[in-house]
C-alpha cells in the first residue's frame, strides 16, 4: 500500500473550483488498477455560512472512488480532484455574506482520508477554499491554486 | 428609599436588557440536541430553519437519508432583517439581508428502536414535521416518499402570505421538465435540470457542492419527457451508488434557490472526547 502522496495543483474549472492531481508514494511500488476512496473522518467547517443561507455549514467529501492509471492519469496517479464552490455559489457568499455578518476572507475547511483498495488508511488531507470579497484560493493538502480573481 | 433605588435600578437594567436585544441578532445553536429519556427522544433546536436543524441531527444519529425541500418563504410572516449592524451603519440606506424568520423549536420523539425499518423512520420523521407544523415557525411541512426506493423527503408545502394567510406553495422539484437522455456526468446532469427548471419557471438554482469529484466522474443517461424535476435529480444522485442526500434552500433576497449534496453519514463518539463520521447506505 502506499504511505503517502504528492498533490499537484491541475487547474481550475467553473472559475473557482480547484482540481487536483495525486501521485501515489512510494514510487518504487506500482499501484496502477488499484483503488482510492476518500471519506470524511469528522464534518468540516464554513466560516462564509450564515443561518438561513442555504450553503452547507458543515461540508464532507462526497465519497469519491479513483481507479490508479485511468483516464488523464499516468502511472502511480489518480484524479482529478474537484475542491469548492462554483462561481455562483461564491458570488452569493461575496454578495450578500457581509451583510449577515461574514467576516473576509472566509474559509470553507473540508477533511478528507483516503483509503487503499478500500481497507488501508494512509493519509488525511485537509481541503479549504479561501473566499475573499474579490478573490478566491483552493487548497488541498497545502497546495494551492494560486489567487483567483473572482 | 433603598426599595426605590432598587426598582430604579432594576428598571434602568430592564432597558438596557431590552435595547441590547433588540440590536443584537439572535444567537442560533450551531446544532440541535438530542437527548434521551426513557424510550423517547427530545430533539432542541434553535435556528432560523430549526426544522431543517432538526432533522440534520436525526440524519447523523440514525444515519438516514433524508432529502430537503424548504418552503420558499417570501412574507414579513416568514422572513425577518438579518442585516448585520456594523454593516448597516457603513451603508446608510442600502437594502438590508433578510433570513428565515425561525427560532426555537423542540420535539419529543420515539426513539428508533431500529434505525434501518423504513416504518420506524417513517414514524419518527412524521413525528417530527407534526409537531413542527403545530408551531409558529415559517412554513409548514409534508412527508414524500419516493419510488422506487422508497427515500424520504420533507418537503415545504404552504408559507404566510403578507397578511399572515397560509397559502399553498408548490414545490419547485414538482415542476415537470424535459431532459434529453444523453450521456452526461452527474454534475452536468444536475446543471441540466437547473436549465430546465428556470425555462419552466424561471426561477434559477444554484448548486452548492464544496467537493463534487464523485458527481464530474459518474456518468448516467438520466432523462424524460415532462417528469418532475424531483424524479430527474434523485436518478442521477442515485446513478452515483453512494446514499446522496440533496438539501434545497430559497433566498428571497435574490431571489434564488441554493441545492447542495452530501451523502448520507451516521456520526458516533470517537473515544477521545470527538465525533467521528461512518459511511452508511442511507438504510436503502
Amino acid at each position: 500500500m502506499p504511505s503517502s502522496e504528492i498533490t499537484e495543483f491541475s487547474g481550475t474549472i467553473l472559475i473557482t473550483q480547484g482540481q487536483f492531481l495525486m501521485t501515489l508514494e512510494p514510487s518504487t511500488n506500482s499501484y496502477d488498477g488499484h483503488q482510492v476512496t476518500e471519506k470524511s473522518p469528522v464534518i468540516g467547517s464554513n466560516t462564509c455560512w450564515w443561518s438561513g443561507s442555504g450553503i452547507n455549514q458543515y461540508p464532507t467529501v462526497q465519497g469519491s472512488t479513483w481507479l490508479v492509471n485511468q483516464g488523464s492519469a499516468g502511472h502511480n496517479q489518480y484524479g482529478l480532484d474537484t475542491v469548492g464552490f462554483e462561481s455562483g455559489v461564491v458570488n452569493l457568499i461575496q454578495q450578500q455574506g457581509a451583510a449577515h455578518g461574514v467576516e473576509f476572507p472566509c474559509v470553507v475547511n473540508i477533511y478528507q482520508s483516503m483509503t487503499y483498495d478500500t481497507i488501508d488508511l494512509y493519509v488525511t488531507n485537509l481541503q479549504t477554499q479561501t473566499i475573499g470579497s474579490n478573490t478566491v484560493k483552493v487548497c488541498r493538502a497545502g497546495v494551492c491554486s494560486g489567487t483567483i480573481p473572482f | 428609599m433603598l426599595k426605590r433605588v432598587l426598582t430604579v435600578t432594576g428598571f434602568a437594567f430592564l432597558c438596557v436588557a431590552i435595547s441590547a436585544q433588540s440590536t443584537t441578532r439572535p444567537k442560533f445553536l450551531d446544532r440541535a440536541r438530542i437527548q434521551r429519556s426513557g424510550s423517547g427522544i427530545m430533539v432542541t433546536a434553535n435556528d432560523s430553519i430549526p426544522l431543517f436543524q432538526a432533522l440534520y441531527a436525526l440524519r447523523l444519529e440514525y444515519g438516514w437519508q433524508v432529502d430537503w425541500e424548504s418552503a420558499p418563504g417570501y412574507s414579513h410572516f416568514d422572513v425577518v432583517d438579518d442585516t448585520d449592524p456594523k454593516w448597516r451603519a457603513a451603508h446608510v440606506g442600502e437594502k438590508g439581508v433578510t433570513r428565515p424568520a425561525g427560532g426555537l423549536f423542540t420535539a419529543t420523539l420515539p426513539e428508533a428502536s431500529d434505525p434501518s425499518d423504513p416504518t420506524v423512520e417513517r414514524e419518527v420523521l412524521s413525528g417530527l414535521i407534526g409537531e413542527y407544523n403545530a408551531t409558529d415557525n415559517p412554513g409548514k411541512y409534508a412527508l414524500r416518499a419516493a419510488e422506487p426506493d422508497g427515500r424520504f423527503a420533507v418537503v415545504g408545502v404552504q408559507v404566510r402570505g403578507e397578511s399572515g394567510e397560509l397559502q399553498f406553495a408548490s414545490p419547485l422539484l414538482d415542476t415537470p421538465v424535459t431532459l434529453t437522455k444523453t450521456r452526461r456526468n452527474v454534475y452536468d446532469t444536475v446543471e441540466s435540470i437547473f436549465t430546465a427548471l428556470q425555462s419552466a419557471t424561471g426561477k434559477r438554482v444554484i448548486f452548492a457542492a464544496a467537493s463534487s469529484s464523485l458527481f464530474r466522474m459518474t456518468e448516467t443517461t438520466t432523462g424524460g419527457e415532462k417528469v418532475a424535476a424531483r424524479e430527474l435529480l434523485t436518478q442521477a444522485l442515485a446513478s452515483t451508488k453512494q446514499p446522496i442526500q440533496y438539501d434545497l434552500f430559497f433566498n428571497p433576497d435574490v431571489p434564488v434557490y441554493i441545492l447542495n449534496v452530501s451523502p448520507a453519514m451516521r456520526e458516533e463518539d470517537d473515544g477521545k472526547d470527538g465525533r467521528k463520521l461512518i459511511p452508511t447506505d442511507g438504510h436503502r
